[in-house]
């Protein structure tokens, strides 16, 4: 009988099972997410008191700590500018996703659940291009 | 009118919205996972290309580091493989439930990200407890030494 129901209904649902995945899944996402912005201010706030020390030529012979010394200073500042951009974004998409679509599932409401999925799309979108982008540097730096 | 959301047991349905953003979301985990994949391998190659290139010229210092950087590569490279392998998962199972309107791949295809996420939520845990290990035995050998 239930069965017979469960093929009556057209398309796919959010069912008990994969209510449970979805549910786990925002759970372990809030939690990346947090460390996402947690790193993005860590990492800020390193950039902003070490970058004069970082970028100077003039580094005191004394100084021996890490150098970003090498290479074209606008590679440098593009890869720093994408690993930031990338933190915050990432970090908020994924942060929304795990809200929206817990409380989605939770209380059934389809339009907070396309919330959600929206912002796991935009989370992948980013994670892709900057995937890819790392790729193609790694791959540029091994070859030279 | 309202129109209800659900089905006669409550359960959400994937309405033709959420079923282009799942398309598109598929489509993107699969180049996000199969670029991390390269990102794995490249990082191995790079720890193996490391060694070959100390061994050929290096000094015995330069030959120790290339080997703790390979030490380091291999739990980094299987650990990013077997996220990204989750994700590729996903991606393929997602995608064929929701082309074919398969209740029972579909949520395969979600235990799969609920895998992925979980993952990566423990290897940040791990690296986090690295972390402060070493930050300890940094302060520990400071204080000592």
């Amino acid at each position: 009988m239930e069965q017979d129901i469960l093929e009556s209904q057209p398309g796919l649902q959010v069912d008990h099972e994969s209510r449970a995945s979805f549910r786990d899944a925002a759970k372990w996402g809030n939690f990346i997410s947090v460390v996402y912005l947690v790193c993005f201010g860590l990492f800020t706030l390193v950039l902003l008191m070490a970058a004069p020390i970082l970028f100077s030529g003039n580094v005191p012979a004394e100084y021996e700590g890490v150098r970003v010394e090498q290479g074209d200073p606008l590679m440098r500042v593009g890869q720093i500018v994408m690993l930031v951009f990338f933190l915050i974004y990432a970090g908020i998409m994924l942060f929304r996703f795990a809200s929206s679509c817990r409380k989605g599932v939770e209380t059934q409401d389809q339009r907070t659940f396309n919330l959600g999925l929206r912002a796991l799309r935009n989370y992948f979108v980013v994670t892709a291009i900057y995937t890819g982008i790392r790729v193609l540097l790694d791959l540029v730096t091994l070859t030279t | 009118m309202f129109q209800s959301n659900t089905n006669i047991f409550g359960d959400l349905n994937i309405d033709p919205e959420a079923r282009g953003l799942l398309e598109t979301i598929v489509r993107w985990a699969r180049i996000a996972g199969i670029a991390g994949l390269l990102s794995a391998g490249i990082t191995l190659l790079a720890a193996i290309l490391g060694i070959v290139q100390s061994g050929a010229t290096g000094s015995g210092l330069e030959s120790m580091a290339a080997r703790a950087g390979l030490m380091m590569a291999i739990p980094l490279a299987i650990g990013m493989a077997a996220l990204n392998i989750f994700l590729v998962r996903f991606a393929s199972y997602t995608g064929n439930g929701v082309a074919g309107e398969n209740q029972s791949i579909f949520n395969q295809g979600i235990k799969f990200l609920q895998l992925y996420f979980k993952a990566m939520g423990i290897i940040i845990i791990i690296a986090i407890g690295l972390f402060v290990l070493v930050i300890i035995a940094f302060v520990i050998g400071t204080t000592l030494g």
